[in-house]
């Protein structure tokens, strides 16, 4: 009877050790398990779609100048990848393609028709490409009432993306001024030649004259920044007038193609009087405008001009020149410098591709460097489930 | 009686349960990250030799160079080691390439390692075996 009873007790113990392990430790290894594979599996989809993107040409091979000046359609695109056509080497990006990405004038591909070209239904995801570091500058300048000289002081500091410096980066501050002297129209161009220090920042200053009648109108400082001679960017500085507020500039293979914006708060007609490709070294002047080279809200909303070899200039940057008013409240007519084209690195340099915040479920982010128009970009594609 | 046969259920159902556990185990987060690092040092070392500029940090010495374009290149938790071989094999002199905390290569079990051969430099065939180690840190 009692060893009956010890029996019982006993094999109520082993199981209700059993209930207790199925209960709370089997599903807890099978839920670490699942998740783990869940993360696996988007890491996987993830590395098969940034390898598609990244070495995939697409086709029509050139599907991001294909349609030449005319307004770009998504429907003609029948595969997608952003690898460039002309280079043969692995990671280097065709910037036509990377523009269609980015708010384009010309016309963008919308995420669901890459998304559907990917195949990638029952996931969402996002591309992002920034530059290898941030640049933070301050620009101040100061004229003479004159308008024949002015002081230019600038301040930057070159970081990594999280926040720490980088020291001894080379920052080359190109100052770009516009001349008029009366029955002519010239820019001209001062550079000079900063090393970050060990918090990763520098400063400088220069001064700008000119003499006889020339004043000068609108100045822009563009920098430069290099590190070990590899990593570069590009971003400009200036304090007269928004940018946007002239025309938006977007180059299509070889062909120059400068648009109105949308915001028609400054209606004057905007002429262009010069256009120059500098490449940090030189520059050449590609356009002397003529009356015909105007933009205006009426019948001429959209100019454009090709310049056979223009695509191999890489890196390089336009400088136009523009007579227009600055503003409704401006004043008269005068010179107004853009750099440019900018597609890839506005909005402070960073281009995002559906930039919708992730859930609290797994993603996966894959990272790989590229370049795109001979300079250095990190590619990012974050991935998750639907 | 019932004890032994309780006790035989439960190890029939303990080892039913740890061999699907087993079963359904994936290879080990290590075995992957490795995977990844290979990727991103080949990708950083493939895009700096495709900017002409990796041959030129070796061979004309310019190690503060190299190390700078691989730390603003990498991931910022990822910690690197760089050494470079002559084709016998035999180890180049020159400063240490690296960055980072390197006792976690030692302490940690996910270290990558990625070869690159640069063949020369402009016109010479001077062969050089780079080999760059990376951890997350």
């Amino acid at each position: 009877m009692t060893g009956e009873a010890y029996d019982y007790m006993m094999s109520a113990v082993v199981l209700g050790a059993i209930f207790t392990a199925a209960v709370f430790v089997v599903p807890s290894l099978s839920y670490v398990n699942l998740l783990y594979l869940d993360q696996q599996q988007l890491q996987n989809v993830a590395l098969s779609a940034i390898k598609t993107i990244l070495f995939d040409e697409g086709y029509p091979t050139n599907w991001g100048s294909m349609h030449g000046t005319n307004m770009f359609n998504e429907i003609d695109v029948k595969r997608f990848g952003l690898a460039a056509l002309s280079d043969p080497s692995l990671y280097v990006l065709d910037s036509n393609k990377v523009q269609r990405l980015a708010n384009n004038p010309m016309g963008n591909i919308s995420y669901a028709k890459v998304k559907e070209l990917l195949g990638l239904s029952g996931y969402d995801f996002s591309i992002i490409m920034r530059p290898l570091f941030n640049v933070d500058r301050s620009v101040d300048i100061q004229r003479a009432s004159n308008e024949q000289t002015a002081t230019i002081t600038w301040e930057t500091n070159v970081s990594r993306s999280d926040g720490h410096p980088v020291p001894k980066a080379i920052v080359y501050p190109t100052i770009i001024y516009a001349v008029d002297s009366g029955s002519s129209f010239e820019t001209r161009t001062v550079q000079s030649r900063n090393e970050t220090d060990s918090l990763g920042r520098c400063q400088g200053s220069a001064l700008v004259s000119v003499s006889g009648n020339a004043k000068i109108k609108d100045i822009i400082v563009v920098f430069r920044v290099t590190v070990a001679d590899r990593s570069t960017m590009v971003v400009s500085s200036q304090d007269t007038h928004d940018p946007d507020d002239i025309a938006k500039i977007n180059i299509v293979g070889d062909t120059i193609v400068l648009s109105l914006p949308e915001d028609m708060s400054n209606p004057e007609n905007r002429w262009i009087t010069n256009i120059q490709m500098y490449n940090f070294e030189t520059s050449i002047s590609l356009l002397n405008g003529t009356n015909k080279d105007t933009l205006n809200y009426g019948s001429n909303n959209v100019w454009n001009m090709t310049f056979s070899g223009l695509s191999g200039c890489d890196p390089g940057i336009l400088v136009l020149t523009f007579n227009t008013v600055l503003g409704p409240h401006e004043g008269g007519r005068t010179l107004a410098i853009l750099v440019g084209p900018w597609a890839l690195w506005n909005l402070g340099g960073i281009m995002r591709f559906n930039p919708v915040p992730v859930g609290s479920g797994a993603s996966a982010v894959v990272k790989r460097d590229v370049i795109i128009a001979g300079m250095a970009y990190v590619a990012e594609l974050r991935l998750w489930k639907t | 009686m019932r004890v032994v046969e309780s006790i035989m259920a439960a190890l029939i159902v303990i080892s039913a349960v740890t061999f699907l556990y087993f079963f359904a185990s994936t290879p080990s987060s290590q075995a992957h990250d490795t995977s990844e690092l290979e990727k991103i040092g080949h990708n950083i070392l493939h895009d700096v030799d495709e900017q002409r500029l990796l041959a030129r940090y070796v061979y004309r010495s310019e190690w503060a160079n190299i190390t700078s374009a691989l730390v603003v290149s990498l991931p910022t938790n990822v910690y690197f080691n760089l050494s470079i071989y002559d084709i016998n094999h035999n180890p180049i002199n020159h400063p240490l390439i690296q960055y980072g905390d390197q006792q976690v290569f030692s302490s940690s079990a996910a270290v990558a390692s990625v070869t690159y051969i640069l063949p020369g430099y402009k016109t010479s065939y001077n062969p050089r075996i780079l080999v760059l180690k990376l951890v997350n840190g």
